[in-house]
């Protein structure tokens, strides 16, 4: 009885297997997702090669050539009020704010996905208790949460970042909770049950794998969320502390000089500003190319 | 080029309610062109019902939402005429579209359940239809949906009138449903798509005696669109049997099922276990292979790759239509060389 | 013949809780007092329309439902008092196929993965010999072994219907449940499928309970036909016997309305009246009295008891109350 018709099993079709180059076909098509895609490449270079491209140390200070303009005494992108090369800071700004990303994102995504995991796969007591937790700390604002947590360990950027992945968790708890529940009741999942599947690979190796698509979105969207909020605590100076060349310290600290010397306080915008859209943009790309497959 | 069927009937010319020719319905998708529906012809005569007929994928859908203009991107009616009492709705405007349809032409679907909306009662949205095309109290519209109920079998209507969807069960949203669409006053043609798939089949007879009785009593013209040839036993007068988009096969009810001419017709009703052939026996008679797909169709038979009579020309030409009965074409190279008995 | 599956007065009633606060909550009685055997290597097919409860008594034959009353023997031992390693085992000997091709096969995992699952969770042998196994699972259900590798999106309907049939034979068991395992499939694919059906059930030995609201389906490929209503079986017989001389009035209302394809003979058929009731409130006495063209006074009150008119023949009603 003939079924398909006959392939060979040429390199392309073992690619056409693969369900992430399906979806990265898809994905190519949109075109802000791509220049999402884009900035976000290029952010991660920079990180990485920081001390390749930096033409100054970031710390380094030269009192005597405070607040050059651009283009003056060798500084690409003018120098602070303590004369640190404002380009080379944001070189390796970029460095921090990639950590920053990668380890809230980390932090939310573990305790958050094993918490939705429990919740909706054990139901009952185990869900009412975590979703109390999650309601308790979505009850507060972003913000406040994590400066509570921050005044409790000390201002640093170690402890910045571990309040905003804290505050994190609950997104992704909810998020996984919420495809836990729908995919428990997939008959797929009743039939690896009558199989004999135990409960531990129903959870991880069965439902989790369906539910990766939005918790990739949340991840993507949240290192947009991590820059922002680092930015934003350390404007508050409950965040990074000086001299580390964090983008949100310095904005902060060149508050002061918005009129007078607006190279220190824009170019640091400006990075933020552009890193954050490319999250953003890549991020509801592949929403757009996750979510309606799933409907499939 | 509208197609020699005219000419057999042309002294009843009159008699027709809707002829569509030649209708070409594509899709434009990304990985390439699906030929939906591909030059198919056909014609609806007043009072009567004629059953479109074919299994996922042939198009029949495809074809009923062209007659009613609701292809949308990326989909396209690419040519032909569909002509509703004479004139070609695909010249219409699109306001002139919107006062055919639920009007003159309208359509009852599978889920009544998304076809109504959950948020009104099932009054308003009847009163809805007549407010729409005409131009009466609300009051006499409320009188008349309760009448339209009454008259699709809804016990106590003027209860029912304030009910929601959810409240009714499948059988009486599918009754609903007809009552709108047969809530205008001078109904032309009714388009019903798997009308009666999602219900049990209890219920499902009932509808089916119900849209029988009302096909007499409002002499109403029914395109039925349908996987199920005992719907079709049940209540077509004619019947166009389509597969990956073509017409193969088109004749009168009886003909149809006593003598099929086209190997998928055969193939089709030799895989129903309903069919007498089967008592006593454990298997049954199934094609072979499965659908091909459609945006890798060649340009012949698409029938060819599971026919078991096929041959180099089903490959290559698309058969022309042979007439070999009264009423009764077939496309197919081997049309009077098959014996099927 | 030996019996496989003995069910005694099962009951699986599902508590629905009220949305008001203090009134009482309502019971589904999905199941209600249900009793049948199934003989080794016969098919058993049960035929209802929604709500009838045939998809629950499936699944809690299975134990994927716990019971609420009654015991279900599954080679004389109850399924319900198996302690875990009794489960596992039991899991290998009964298999289900379900009605969904499209939901019933994880849709991230490869075919190869989704079949070697059963294989490997009940330790039938080492990588390869379950690769091997796969592949012949495969080929045996008429599909390429070159495709192992793809996902279940990238294969039709009827496609994905067999990879479902090779997972459930591929622990070798005795006892199948389909739950409407062909309703989804076009005409076409569904007769090629029931015959797979019935090569595998001759090649494996295999029993099967075949679940369908398709009469015309269920009388094919049975042996024996169970009609069920609101949860209580209405008649029970060969399926010679019950095409012939169908005694309940539902059964001979599901026969009336079922369309058979022949257009001289299959129109104007009487009709039965009324809508199909909820399980939840199912009416006093015979469930089918409101719908019933025959409702005699007794069958608003009492419930009629299942007789066996003759030999492996049972009706559950008034009108049919000595056994011959």
């Amino acid at each position: 009885m003939s079924t398909i018709e006959q392939t060979a099993d040429t390199r392309q079709s073992r690619l056409e297997n693969s369900l992430l180059y399906e979806n990265w076909l898809l994905l190519r098509k949109n075109k802000s997702a791509m220049l999402g895609l884009f900035i976000i490449v290029i952010f991660i270079l920079v990180a990485v090669f920081a001390p390749l491209l930096a033409t100054h140390d970031p710390i380094a200070q030269n009192i005597d050539l405070r607040l050059s303009r651009p283009m003056e005494n060798g500084y690409i992108l003018g120098s602070d009020d303590f004369g640190r090369d404002l380009y080379s800071r944001i070189i390796y700004g970029a460095r921090i704010s990639l950590m920053i990303g990668t380890i809230t994102v980390s932090i939310g995504l573990v305790f958050g996905v094993f918490l939705g995991l429990i919740a909706g796969y054990y139901g009952g007591v185990f869900d009412i208790l975590i979703m109390r937790l999650i309601d308790i700390m979505l009850a507060f604002p972003y913000i406040l949460l994590a400066l509570v947590i921050v005044a409790t360990l000390g201002p640093s950027l170690r402890n910045a970042m571990i309040a905003i992945g804290i505050v994190g968790i609950p997104r992704y708890a909810r998020i996984v909770r919420s495809s836990v529940l729908a995919e428990k009741e997939s008959d797929y999942i009743i039939v690896e049950r009558s199989l004999g599947a135990s409960n531990f690979e129903l959870m991880f190796k069965s439902i989790l794998p369906n539910c990766l698509s939005p918790i990739i979105v949340q991840a993507t969207l949240g290192y947009a969320g991590a820059i922002l909020s680092s930015a934003a605590l350390s404007f508050l100076g409950m965040g990074t502390q000086p001299p580390t060349p964090e983008w949100g310290l310095m904005l902060s600290s060149a508050k002061q000089f918005v009129a007078s010397a607006w190279w220190v306080v824009t170019f640091p915008g400006v990075a933020i500003l552009i890193s954050v859209l490319g999250f953003n943009l890549f991020g509801d790309g592949l929403r757009d190319v996750l979510d309606p497959r799933l409907k499939e | 080029m509208s197609e020699a069927i005219d000419v057999n009937v042309a002294g009843r010319k009159t008699n027709t309610v809707l002829q569509m020719e030649n209708l070409r319905t594509f899709f434009y998708t990304q990985k390439g062109v699906v030929k939906a529906v591909n030059d198919v012809s056909l014609r609806i005569e007043k009072g009567k019902t004629l059953a479109l007929v074919g299994e996922s994928g042939c198009g029949k859908s495809v074809t009923s939402l062209s007659i009613m203009r609701l292809i949308s991107k990326p989909g396209r009616i690419e040519s032909g005429r569909i002509l509703f009492e004479g004139e070609d709705l695909l010249t219409y405007s699109d306001r002139r579209m919107r006062s055919i349809r639920g009007n003159r032409i309208s359509m009852i679907f599978q889920e009544p359940m998304t076809s109504l909306n959950p948020v009104f009662r099932v009054g308003e949205q009847i009163v809805e239809v007549f407010l729409t095309h005409e131009k009466i109290k609300k009051s006499e519209a409320y009188e008349r949906a309760v009448e339209l109920l009454k008259m699709v079998g809804i016990p106590a209507p003027e209860k029912r009138i304030t009910s929601y969807p959810h409240e009714l069960s499948g059988g009486m949203r599918q009754r609903v449903m007809i009552a709108m669409a047969l809530a205008s006053p001078d109904p032309g043609l009714m388009i019903a798509d798997e009308p009666t798939t999602a219900l049990d089949v209890t219920i499902q007879a009932q509808i089916l005696q119900l849209m029988n009785e009302l096909q007499q009593r409002v002499k109403m013209s029914l395109l039925l669109i349908t996987h199920d040839m005992g719907v079709v036993a049940e209540t077509a007068d004619h019947v166009v049997v389509m597969y990956a988009g073509k017409k193969v096969e088109e004749a009168d009810i009886n003909d149809i099922f006593e003598h099929p001419q086209h190997p998928y017709t055969v193939g089709l009703l030799n895989s129903i276990p309903a069919n007498e052939k089967y008592r006593g026996r454990d298997r049954l008679e199934a094609i072979p292979g499965v659908v091909p797909n459609l945006l890798k169709l060649h340009n012949g038979c698409p029938f060819e790759n599971r026919c078991v009579y096929a041959r180099d020309i089903c490959r290559r030409e698309f058969p022309e239509r042979r007439v070999i009965g009264e009423n009764h074409e077939v496309y197919c190279h081997f049309a009077d060389q098959l014996d099927f008995s | 013949m030996e019996k496989l599956l003995e069910v005694k007065n099962l009951r699986k009633h599902f508590e629905i809780k009220s949305s008001k606060l203090m009134s009482e909550s309502s019971w589904l009685k999905a199941v209600d007092d249900v009793s049948f055997d199934v003989n080794r290597e016969e098919v058993l097919g049960i035929v209802g329309e929604s709500g009838c409860g045939k998809s629950t008594l499936g699944k809690t034959i299975m134990r994927l439902y716990d019971k609420t009353d009654g015991s279900v023997l599954f080679k004389n031992r109850d399924v319900f008092e198996l302690d875990p390693r009794g489960v596992k085992e039991m899991r290998r000997t009964m298999q289900m196929v379900f009605q969904d091709p499209f939901s019933s096969l994880n849709p991230r995992k490869r075919i190869e993965s989704i079949l070697a699952q059963p294989l490997r969770i009940h330790n039938m042998g080492g990588h390869e010999e379950i690769s091997r196994r796969v592949d012949e699972l495969l080929d045996e259900v008429g599909l390429t072994t070159r495709y192992r590798r793809r996902y279940p999106h990238q294969f039709s309907g009827g496609q994905r219907q067999r990879i479902g049939l090779a997972r459930a034979v591929a622990l070798n068991p005795e006892l199948v449940i389909c739950d409407e395992a062909v309703s989804a499939l076009d005409v076409s694919i569904q007769a090629q499928v029931l015959n797979l059906l019935k090569d595998l059930q001759e090649k494996y030995h295999l029993t099967y309970i075949f679940i369908a609201h398709d009469l015309s389906v269920v009388e094919f490929i049975s042996d024996r036909i169970l009609v069920m209503y609101l949860g209580r079986i209405v008649e029970l017989a060969d399926k010679e016997v019950i095409v012939e001389n169908h005694l309940h009035p539902y059964t001979k209302a599901l026969f009336e309305a079922s369309p058979g394809i022949d257009p001289r003979k299959d129109r104007g058929k009487r009709v039965l009246l009324g809508d199909v009731p909820s399980p939840i409130n199912p009416p006093r006495g015979c469930h089918f009295h409101p719908r019933c063209p025959e409702c005699m006074d007794i069958c608003r009150e009492v419930y009629p008891p299942s007789v066996e008119v003759e030999p492996g023949h049972r009706v559950a009603c008034h009108l049919y109350q000595e056994a011959k």
